[in-house]
């Protein structure tokens, strides 16, 4: 039987919540969240052919980020980051990010960050090449039409 | 009357700091305005501590972060703290990250703060000796 | 007369925006928090289609679907659509909702205007 799994096109990064991430209030301090957002898109591009080639002449550079809280994560919590595309451009693109907690599938939080490619030593704007602008594309989505607003 | 501005200018950049291409991680601007909004409220609201461990819990709702200029290694960082939207169940804590030197303005940062009864977990008005602080560094807009 | 989707989900951003996206096309939406809410609700209401999380406290979203079908089998009541939503499922869950041939089986976070037209779609007569 074929279902209509829309958003099964996203790249999932799996993270465990660990007690050094964990503050005096008994839950993972928030600045915490914004880390694996990087940390995931750092796993995204590690799907990227020529992915050290890659990074010696290109820099990614993020433009703006945000982070909306939505529940707590406590030591042991299992997390799926499961990050989505849009807005894909030339030289910009944004990447949605969804965390929830794996056994109960409670949503944590939301992240967005907005980022572009740079020359390494010129800083300059450069084109999103092939092998990233597919590995975008493929995990695409419309952020206006989203059940959740990033 | 014009609002107060809190500066929290105690940043140094090391290279624990730096990425791989020698600039300053986004992430750390997060780390920095968690340390900055702590010590903006250590210092001038009475007893925070204890405030933060009653039944009113502070919840971070949502953060904003525009990332402006790159900061390197051997940088200075300061930050100006003020308030804006303060209504009765949250407020905003805006940063603005600045070159101690150069004075450029290296990112901008807003966090939207909500109050908590710790029992209920519902949402409660700002307690008023962190409200009365606050509402001195607001900037009110238009 | 207006079409009426019986909504289950525990998570209130989920709720309110199904619940108005819903609304303004067209039908009418019973909210439930809970799979127990939902088999008092279907106990004295008739639905058009279910909208069911998968994954809830107490009772899950694979087996409120199971006791409803009780329900409208204890009742002779023919079966309506049930669209199930998850925020992630593991193999174990997917293969559930496989043997359970549910209408459809959606991913969040989705696309609304997709989500829409396959309510529309197993709306039809």
């Amino acid at each position: 039987m074929r279902y209509f799994a829309y958003s099964q096109k996203e790249f999932v990064y799996k993270y465990v919540v660990m007690l050094s991430d964990i503050d005096q209030f008994k839950h993972m301090s928030f600045a915490n969240y914004l880390k694996l957002m990087f940390l995931a898109t750092d796993a995204l591009l590690l799907d990227l052919q020529q992915y050290q080639e890659f990074i010696q002449s290109t820099r990614l550079k993020t433009y703006y980020s945000r982070m909306q809280f939505k529940n707590q994560t406590v030591f042991g919590d299992n997390i799926l980051i499961k990050v989505n595309s849009s807005c894909v451009e030339q030289e910009k693109f944004k990447l949605l990010f969804t965390y929830v907690i794996e056994d109960t599938g409670t949503l944590v939080a939301l992240g967005k960050l907005d980022m572009g490619l740079v020359n390494c030593n010129s800083s300059q704007g450069i084109s999103i090449p092939s092998g990233l602008s597919n590995l975008l594309r493929s995990i695409e989505v419309d952020e206006a039409n989203l059940l959740y607003k990033y | 009357m014009a609002h107060q501005v809190y500066v929290f200018d105690k940043i140094k950049v090391f290279f624990k700091h730096t990425d791989y291409y020698g600039v300053v991680h986004p992430y750390n601007y997060l780390e920095w305005m968690s340390h900055a909004r702590e010590s903006y409220f250590q210092d001038l609201v009475p007893d925070f501590h204890k405030i933060c461990e009653q039944r009113i819990k502070m919840v971070t709702f949502k953060v904003d972060l525009e990332y402006l200029e790159d900061a390197r290694f051997g940088d200075e960082i300061g930050i100006k703290i003020y308030a804006e939207k303060v209504k009765k169940l949250s407020f905003d804590v805006i940063f603005e990250f600045y070159n101690s030197i150069t004075n450029k303005v290296l990112a901008r940062g807003c966090q939207t703060l909500t109050f908590l009864d710790g029992v209920t977990m519902r949402p409660t008005t700002i307690p008023d000796e962190l409200k009365n602080v606050v509402l001195k560094y607001e900037k009110v807009c238009g | 007369m207006r079409k009426r989707i019986l909504l289950i989900d525990d998570e209130d951003l989920v709720v309110r925006s199904l619940s108005r996206l819903l609304g303004k096309g067209g039908y009418e939406v019973l909210v439930c928090r809970s799979g127990k809410e939902a088999l008092n609700v279907v106990e004295q209401q008739d639905v058009d289609l279910i909208v069911c999380d998968v994954r809830m406290p107490e009772m899950s979203g694979i087996e409120t679907i199971e006791s409803i079908r009780k329900i409208y089998k204890k009742r002779e009541r023919s079966s309506v659509p049930e669209i199930l939503i998850t925020g992630y499922a593991d193999e174990t869950l997917s293969k559930k909702a496989e043997e359970l041939r549910v209408a459809e089986y959606i991913y969040k976070p989705f696309d609304l205007k997709a989500f829409l037209a396959c309510v529309a779609k197993n709306l039809k007569p």
